[in-house]
């Protein structure tokens, strides 16, 4: 698991584990054995200038996840009881905790078992579930069509990231229009005529350039992901 | 053979030569691999075709298996591995194919990336609809914090083998829980606090 995407989780690793709220900090100082003291610091909502802060750290969510110790478990469950906003915290956490456990879920059917034993060792490619576009047929074929379609996959990306950048990571349609008519003169090209987006992308993955493309075009999704999740 | 789960060891038999010992795990694993890769993927028959990639790696890893972590774990990062894979692939694929004009439809070639559109509570959720708001919710995590949860929760492997299949520390691994679950908790709290859950699963009354 590698991605741009993931430096911005470890970002808040760091602040997690050192800013995390003071219960979750004591909490998890209980569960390693320091003492209960620190625990009951928010019992009857004493902690100066916040009242009674949430319980979010992890000590709490080991504890309603069975991962602590019986000890710092019952140490946890004796300030619950004694702390109604932590115990709301942790009812909502464990609901949240619980409707994941829930979601549905998928059995494949009676006959996944032998589909699966048949394709060991077939090279049919119906029991190769990558579904990218057939490999090597394209390169086969076409050599000199495979160079340009892969230039003008570059070239597509290229302008789609700058653009995105100007725009503040996302795509205007307008933007998204110019950059496909820059796209179809260069597709229009003799020998590109018959390639598909499909086929392009076959060819991108096929030479490892998606490798150095991916991780500003990540970049580019997260952005347009984040401006339509808030 | 000394200390190793049952699973480990139906693959340590069929790396010793028992092919119903590969049966057996596609048996044991198909329900936890094909619904792990239905929640990234969204589409039963995706999950499935992404479930025997899986079992068929399973199966060509045979000669080189180490049992050095849980055989459940390694499942896991392989199935994980190969759905965001694949997701990466489709995500490339759909922006150069927004790109791209659509022949005889002169610019009408528009990206689909925004058909998400964020979920409003409805007075009472059905069962089904409330699915589909924790699925949204929890896809709309970032990768890692979704990965976490997803291998925790709904998978319910122990924190331990969490971090084991995501290659990660255990408090890495607490801490991307940590997140995660606050963050589906707040976006939770439009459903819990009106108490729209159904089956009295309202906030906690304390």
């Amino acid at each position: 698991m590698s991605g741009d995407a993931q430096d911005e989780d470890d970002m808040h690793a760091n602040d997690d584990q050192h800013g995390d709220v003071q219960h979750g900090d004591a909490l998890q100082a209980d569960a390693d054995g320091l003492g209960a003291e620190r625990v009951l610091d928010c019992d009857g909502h004493q902690i100066p200038g916040s009242g009674c802060e949430p319980l979010a750290g992890t000590g709490l969510l080991a504890h309603l996840d069975g991962e602590l110790s019986a000890i710092a478990s019952a140490r946890v469950a004796e300030h619950l009881a004694a702390c109604p906003t932590c115990a709301h915290e942790a009812a909502l956490l464990g609901v949240a905790g619980d409707l994941v456990a829930a979601l549905p879920r998928h059995t494949p059917g009676a006959d996944f078992v032998g589909r699966v034993t048949d394709c060991v060792g077939n090279p049919d490619p119906d029991c190769d579930a990558d579904d990218a576009a057939p490999r090597g047929r394209l390169l086969r074929l076409w050599p000199a069509a495979a160079a340009a379609a892969v230039l003008v996959v570059a070239i597509a990306a290229r302008s789609m990231l700058d653009r995105g950048d100007t725009a503040g990571g996302v795509l205007t349609a307008s933007e998204e229009r110019e950059i496909a008519s820059d796209l179809y003169v260069l597709t229009n090209l003799e020998t590109l005529e018959t390639v598909g987006a499909d086929e392009l992308i076959a060819l991108v993955e096929q030479l490892d350039l998606l490798e150095g493309l991916e991780p500003e075009m990540s970049g580019l999704y997260a952005a347009a992901d984040d401006g339509e999740g808030g | 053979m000394p200390d190793v789960d049952p699973e480990t060891e139906l693959m340590l038999r069929f790396r010793g030569g028992d092919d119903a010992a590969f049966t057996e795990i596609v048996h044991r694993f198909q329900g936890r691999v094909a619904s792990l890769a239905y929640r990234y993927l969204g589409s039963a028959a995706d999950a499935e075709d992404l479930a025997q990639e899986v079992f068929l790696r399973v199966h060509r890893a045979r000669e080189t298996y180490e049992p050095t972590a849980k055989f459940s774990t390694w499942v896991h990062r392989i199935t994980v591995n190969a759905s965001l894979n694949l997701i990466r692939r489709r995500r490339v694929r759909r922006h150069l194919n927004a790109a791209m004009p659509t022949r005889g439809d002169d610019g009408e070639a528009h990206a689909d990336f925004e058909d998400e559109s964020a979920p409003r509570p409805p007075d009472v959720l059905e069962e089904a609809e409330l699915a589909d708001v924790v699925g949204t919710i929890v896809d709309a995590l970032p990768e890692r914090q979704r990965t976490a949860i997803l291998l925790n929760k709904y998978q319910a492997l122990s924190y331990e083998d969490t971090a084991s299949a995501m290659e990660l520390s255990l408090p890495a691994v607490k801490s991307l829980l940590t997140r995660a679950r606050v963050n589906i908790k707040e976006a939770l709290l439009p459903y819990l606090d009106a108490g729209k859950l159904p089956g009295g699963k309202s906030k906690g009354q304390s």
